[in-house]
């Protein structure tokens, strides 16, 4: 090796750690039952951390850099974007700042964690930038970005930070790849949590069968009907074939999903339905979707 | 040593594809130890054509029935106690499926569990 590449590295390898250094105050280790997985101080007093990698239920405690274990409260979590909200009764947590946008494709990325009080690092290069994708559970995820890098055991909610050492998102484990949560989706739903301490879903109260109509068009059959649900209150009954929403064919059951995101709640659609060969415009208020046990249809 | 190991092996061919079905009585019906079953006599095995996967991604049944709740939104605690599973057997599902999906490039959760079944919206 040359003297100069001795000095970039060296200039390399001091300027990552100086980055770890500089991060490491504002991210957390969450210790939750049988789990472990990384924060960060989103807002004071406020830990935004990986969902999935948070218990159900019991005890969760926060340990930040050099500090002892903080109990925790779970203020909300949303599985469909993989965000949870931790409070702690600790605004001197110093806050992690977000930026909005993320680095290119290629671009480097330094991770952040922390296990038992301690910092974790790990760098890699942004493996994939692409736009706003949806989850598997139907969040809306404001870009698609990957790292080549593999999170360590209780590696989940770590921050990736860029050269200069912005934090952009959060590291989740997708499958076979490690996932960011971008800074602009976990303000989104991390702001809805500290709020509502959910994400709501809209409601039709409608099961659904993706059907073709006898001129082979995509559409969705009424297979049953929540009897107290937003659709039952307009009038659709079983059987009733949905064909169209606000003006457009429907391309399937999908089409009729997308018009049930959060801020869908209290907003009406047309539905364009067929009964018995005639076909009909009813209007349907979009409710919200009843938490897991409370609602007919779980 | 019974009559049925003695005799010829009878095999009833009983597949709805007419060009496959003749080509199998074709190569068979010459084969010495081997006699197609004329319809009356009992066979003793049967040549039939599996049914072709319902979902070309190969998913299992429970896959399915994950699947569908995953499309509505639930979460793997929804899943579990829906399907009277552990939480953790959920979330091994939800692992397959989306390895599943990610190895076929595909991301409309919502399009495939809708051929599968009914989904509540």
């Amino acid at each position: 090796m040359t003297d100069m590449t001795e000095t970039a590295l060296t200039a390399l390898s001091q300027s990552i750690s100086a980055v770890v250094e500089r991060t490491a105050g504002q991210i957390v280790s969450v210790i939750s039952h049988h789990s472990l997985a990384c924060g960060f101080v989103w807002r004071p007093g406020l830990i935004v951390t990986a969902e999935e990698a948070l218990a159900e239920e019991g005890e969760v405690f926060v340990q930040p850099h050099g500090g002892e274990r903080i109990r925790a409260t779970r203020v909300g979590r949303d599985h469909s974007t993989d965000i949870a909200l931790l409070r702690v009764d600790r605004s001197d947590l110093p806050v992690l700042p977000l930026a909005g946008t993320y680095p290119p494709v290629g671009a480097l990325s330094i991770v952040v964690g922390a296990a038992e009080g301690s910092p974790t690092a790990t760098l890699g290069v942004v493996s994939r930038a692409a736009g706003s994708w949806r989850s598997m559970r139907g969040g809306d995820i404001d870009a698609r970005l990957e790292l080549d890098v593999s999170l360590r055991r209780g590696g989940q909610g770590a921050a990736a930070l860029d050269a200069q050492g912005n934090a952009f998102g959060m590291a989740v484990r997708g499958p076979r790849r490690t996932i960011l949560i971008p800074g602009k989706t976990i303000e989104r739903v991390a702001a809805t949590l500290e709020k509502h301490g959910r994400i709501p879903r809209g409601y039709f109260g409608l099961g659904l069968q993706a059907v073709r109509t006898s001129d082979n068009k995509p559409a969705a059959m009424v297979m049953s009907v929540d009897a107290d649900g937003p659709a039952a209150k307009s009038g659709i009954h079983q059987g009733d074939i949905i064909t169209g929403i606000n003006g457009s064919a429907i391309e399937g059951v999908r089409s009729l999903m997308r018009a049930l995101g959060p801020d869908s709640i209290g907003s009406t659609v047309e539905l364009l339905v067929t009964r018995g060969g005639a076909s009909s415009t009813i209007t349907v208020m979009i409710g919200e979707r009843p938490q897991v046990g409370e609602g007919p249809t779980g | 040593m019974t009559d049925k190991d003695a005799g010829d092996l009878v095999i009833s061919v009983e597949v709805d594809d007419a060009v496959i079905a003749e080509r199998i009585v074709r190569l068979l019906g010459n084969v010495s130890g081997i006699r197609l079953s004329s319809g009356s006599d009992a066979a003793d095995l049967t040549i039939i054509r599996q049914s072709p996967p319902e979902s070309d991604l190969g998913l299992t049944t429970r896959e399915k029935d994950v699947l569908v709740l995953l499309a509505e939104g639930a979460s793997n605690k929804a899943i579990a106690k829906q399907l009277g599973i552990s939480v953790h057997t959920a979330k091994f599902h939800v692992g397959s499926l989306l390895e599943k999906f990610d190895a076929t490039g595909r991301t409309d959760v919502v399009a495939h569990a809708a051929r599968l079944g009914v989904i509540h919206l």
